[in-house]
């Protein structure tokens, strides 16, 4: 009973973690650039939402709509003001300048929304635990697993199945094959951010209610949606949101059974042990790159 | 033409060694701390540089070593009474030993892989500190003396300034003699391509482990000098932004230069400092410069310097 | 590196250094610039005003502006304007010393007013005591500040671990409730707490669950799991309101409703706006008025706040640093003569009796007694609002 509920809890956390992974994994593997901005972006939107929420009288629905909206077009801007210039560049002034850019979203959130916590509404706030065998499963957190999962599915099918994924994965693969065969990789890169954006906004609407909206709601998800990422293997988003959910429920029981105070030190440790034994992930596929 | 830029260099160049080796004579406590500051993330930058800028293995956890350095030369000044001229360099060589060891898991792995395991080691050495309050003194921190040799006490800023200046010339001299040697190129080597590296004899895995002994040696001395420097270090700052703090710097001074690791530091000790005025938003300022210096300046400060003093 | 000479070298390391050098003075130039006119007062503050503790750092500086702004207001002291120069250090204890290193040097100022950090202002002890710099009233928990006695530091907020001694004798005493655990931040504050905890559990035999958590964390889940297996019926939550409010969300989520109780940060409006109805009935550890307190000087603080930073909202962190100015600037009005000097103001705090600033038990000081908030109650949550169920006691 007690093992379950750690489970349960650990699951429901991961959701978290799971969901910020997809959004850092879905630019990464289409431009092959981690977003260490992504948790500030996706807060960033998810303030512009409820900002809208309290001033204007528009139904929830319409404000996450909006924040949506505003997610994905923050993606694009970012791309092409400051990841657009720095094509080419070593990947390393990319991750500093995606770092700078974190806070500056930051600080510029303090300063516009102040720094108090609030409490961010969702249509299931005042639904009732779900009751299964005697554990009590909290609904915001399934509803996240399967708002996952869907998304996960839609991306995959966009990014396989319609032109301008495939013209993503051709970028991606190969900047200068892509652009012979007629693919504008500034598009796509486009796409990409935008698409990227997105998810991290939706990441940022569902744990907003479940953490409480402030400019350090995404702080700690960040490193967690990467390291979960990299348990699970940063080649595939469903890799990504298993290695998220994987990372909550080990938090959960090497706490309860090794050690409190530990707990963080000893996770780590498991990934690190996880990433001797299989150096891309438990889901990732080693890499061969032609020399 | 050629001749007047040498002129000028020659003089700047004079008139700055003057300044920074008089710095403690005409210049107030707090710079004369800054300046310190500056000097001990600047052994910082050229370690990491070592790990990162040459070898290509990033490192998310370097404030691990910092505290190795920090908690060990402290404890050993604290507890068995040695002078600094024995408690820095054994701060150092247990660091050396830790970062052979932490190479090992490292290995085969690569890009956020590696960057997530080095956070790792970052978060384990920080909580081991916090936890082991017996040694350590846990969350209280640790009251740190004096650094001492014999009879001679180094208590005041100027005392710690001229230790930090001397530890740094010293540092950067070997640094750029190790850059020059065999082991600085197998390193780029192996950062450029593991398999060409493979193909020409040298042992990736021999200086992977060397790039990342090498950087925790020097990170671990800045550690120290840190500790003697501030006299009071808790387990509390040695942590994530710490760690993400050095690897910015050596992306901004200039990655993979010596030069651009003492810039990197310079500019992260002082931009903060010249910001400082600016109401309510040094952070946003902060930020602002990280990603302006990155989109204008590619190969960081260091490479800026360069363009502008070719094309003079 | 295609360095060919010693020379060479030299010319890099010293360029370098001319850039160091140069942007130094640059620096100081634009601090002295910066420099405002002789004849304010100055006063220090430096706490977490970035990072996941902002809002703790930021209201703390907001009390001591909103009650300067209301005595500027009246003229000053002694004539004199009050000024507060405000350092961040994002929680960071080295960052604390520079700071304050940076306010005494450059700012010279006469006073650290109501730094905020535990492991903060416990960094800045030896240096204060070196430079004689008073710093007064932190908004710090740690026992250290006031064991020893140490001459230029003073403090309203009663340490934590008095706090839990408190705490720990209402749970027994009065809630009659042996099962408890300790959910706490698993840190310098956090273990003092659970020390105080202890202090008084151990001596009646009553075991205690001990859970720490980072920090920062997000999930909550394994711990409150933790706690209610070990069948407590009471936690105790160290941490700060937010936390408090996932905690016990978490709880109800499933559907388990032990009684809570916490440090005097629980008893915050902020506890309610979080945690809603799941709040009701917990109680809190009080060391000022509440918020809500009918009491004169209270309402005048929400008006002042409200007319000075109409941005912001009062909080129990505002308040102590409000009442902190308002104790300093008291002493500074008992300061005989013109100067204003560091033992000056050392001078007039430790003849201090009874001082009552209307927030909170009268400040009681003396030449060995540095901990003035010796007074507390214990305040209970009902319809959203914090009401004392106890009379102030001194505590023991």
């Amino acid at each position: 009973m007690f093992f379950f509920s750690l489970i349960i809890g650990g699951l429901a956390s991961g959701s978290l973690y799971a969901m910020v992974g997809i959004a850092i994994v879905l630019v990464l593997q289409a431009s092959d650039i981690p977003n260490f901005a992504q948790g500030e972006m996706a807060m960033f939107s998810t303030f512009v939402g409820y900002w809208i929420l309290q001033q204007y009288n528009v139904s929830w629905w319409s404000a996450v709509l909006l924040s949506l909206l505003f997610a994905a077009v923050l993606g694009v801007a970012v791309q092409q003001l400051v990841i657009r210039p720095l094509l080419g560049r070593p990947t390393m002034n990319l991750v500093i300048a995606t770092l700078g850019l974190n806070i500056v979203l930051h600080s510029l959130a303090g300063m516009i929304w102040g720094n108090e916590t609030h409490v961010f509404p969702s249509p299931l706030s005042d639904a009732l635990p779900l009751n299964v065998a005697g554990l009590t499963i909290p609904p915001m957190n399934v509803f996240i697993i399967l708002v996952g999962v869907a998304l996960i599915l839609c991306l995959t099918f966009i990014i396989r199945k319609t032109r301008a994924g495939i013209a993503l994965r051709a970028a991606s693969q190969n900047q200068a094959v892509a652009r012979l065969m007629g693919i504008s990789i500034n598009r796509a890169f486009a796409v990409a951010w935008g698409l990227g954006g997105l998810a991290g906004g939706i990441a940022g609407v569902l744990v907003a209610p479940v953490l409480f909206l402030d400019t350090n709601m995404m702080g700690l998800l960040l490193i967690k949606g990467f390291a979960g990422g990299v348990l699970g293997g940063l080649n595939s988003l469903g890799g990504v949101f298993a290695g998220g959910l994987f990372l909550g429920v080990i938090e959960n029981l090497m706490g309860a059974y090794i050690s409190g105070s530990f707990g963080e030190a000893l996770v780590f440790l498991l990934i690190i042990g996880v990433l001797i034994v299989a150096p891309e992930g438990v889901f990732g596929r080693v890499r061969t790159r032609k020399v | 033409m050629a001749d007047a830029k040498k002129h000028t260099g020659r003089a700047v160049v004079v008139l700055v060694g003057l300044v920074v080796l008089t710095a403690p004579f005409w210049m107030s406590g707090y710079p004369v701390y800054v300046l310190s500051l500056v000097g001990i993330f600047g052994l910082v930058a050229i370690g990491l540089n070592f790990l990162t800028g040459y070898a290509g293995q990033i490192s998310l956890g370097h404030a691990g070593f910092f505290a190795i350095g920090a908690y060990t030369t402290a404890l050993l000044t604290k507890k068995a009474g040695l002078p600094f001229v024995l408690s820095l360099p054994l701060a150092g060589v247990f660091a050396t030993a830790v970062g052979a060891v932490a190479a090992l898991p490292a290995l085969r792995l690569k890009n956020l892989y590696l960057a997530i395991a080095t956070l790792g080691f970052g978060v384990v050495v920080q909580k081991l500190l916090f936890e082991w309050q017996s040694l350590t003194g846990g969350g209280a921190g640790l009251e740190v003396p004096a650094p001492r040799l014999g009879p001679i006490v180094l208590s005041t800023a100027g005392h710690m300034y001229y230790l930090i200046l001397a530890v740094v010339i010293l540092g950067t001299w070997a640094a750029l003699n190790i850059a020059r040697t065999g082991s600085g190129r197998a390193m780029v080597m192996v950062r450029e391509s593991e398999v060409a590296a493979g193909c020409l004899g040298i042992s990736v895995a021999k200086y992977k482990v060397i790039a990342f002994s090498l950087s925790g040696f020097y990170t671990a001395i800045a550690g120290g000098l840190y500790c003697y420097l501030v006299r009071y270090i808790n387990p509390e700052s040695f942590n994530i932004h710490m760690s993400i703090t050095f690897l910015s710097m050596i992306v901004i001074g200039g990655l993979g230069t010596i030069p651009g690791s003492l810039l990197g530091a310079v500019f992260y000790v002082l931009a903060p400092e010249l910001f400082r005025g600016i109401k309510d938003a040094p952070g946003l300022v902060f930020g602002l410069s990280l990603v302006v210096v990155m989109v204008l300046m590619p190969k960081g400060l260091w490479g800026f310097v360069g363009r502008l003093w070719r094309r003079a | 590196m295609r360095f060919k000479s010693g020379r060479r070298f030299a010319s890099i390391c010293l360029t370098v250094c001319a850039t160091l050098a140069l942007l130094t003075v640059l620096g100081s130039a634009i601090a002295v610039r910066n420099a405002s006119a002789a004849d304010t007062i100055k006063v220090g503050y430096v706490g977490p005003l970035s990072g996941s503790l902002s809002l703790l750092g930021q209201s703390v500086r907001d009390g001591i502006l909103v009650y300067f702004a209301h005595v500027n207001g009246m003229g000053g002291v002694k004539g004199r304007p009050l000024e507060l120069i405000a350092e961040d250090d994002g929680y960071d204890p080295m960052r604390t010393v520079a700071a304050t290193k940076k306010l005494m040097e450059h700012d010279k100022i006469i006073t650290l007013l109501s730094p905020a950090g535990t492991p903060s202002t416990v960094a800045l002890l030896p240096l204060v005591n070196e430079n004689k710099l008073p710093m007064l009233f932190p908004y710090a928990f740690s026992h250290a500040l006031t064991n020893p006695t140490k001459p230029y530091v003073f403090t309203t907020l009663t340490e934590v671990r008095v706090q839990m001694h408190v705490l720990a004798d209402y749970i027994v005493g009065t809630l009659k409730q042996r099962k408890v655990a300790a959910i706490y931040q698993n840190d310098d504050f956090g273990h003092d707490a659970v020390t105080g905890l202890e202090d008084r559990f151990d001596a009646l035999k009553i075991p205690l669950t001990k859970l720490p958590f980072d920090r920062g964390t997000t999930n909550f889940s394994g711990i409150v799991a933790q706690a209610r297996k070990a069948d407590v019926e009471h936690v105790v939550f160290l941490g700060i309101p937010r936390d408090a409010a996932l905690v016990m969300r978490e709880a109800s989520n499933m559907g388990w409703r032990p009684q809570f109780s916490g440090h005097n940060a629980l008893g915050d409006p902020q506890t309610f706006k979080l945690a809603g109805q799941l709040a009701e009935g917990a109680i809190a550890v009080a060391v000022m008025e509440p918020l809500d307190s009918a009491r004169p000087q209270v309402q005048e603080f929400l008006a002042h706040q409200k007319k000075y930073l109409p941005k912001t909202s009062p909080t129990t962190y505002s308040m102590h640093s409000y009442n902190a100015a308002k104790i300093f600037v008291e002493a500074l009005s008992r300061i005989k003569g013109k100067e204003i000097t560091a033992d000056a103001i050392v001078g007039a705090l430790d003849t201090m009796r009874n001082f009552d600033t209307g927030l909170m038990g009268p400040i009681n000081f003396s030449k060995d007694q540095h901990a003035g908030g010796l007074y507390n109650a214990i305040v209970k949550a009902k319809d959203g609002k914090w009401h004392l169920v106890t009379p102030w006691t001194k505590a023991k």
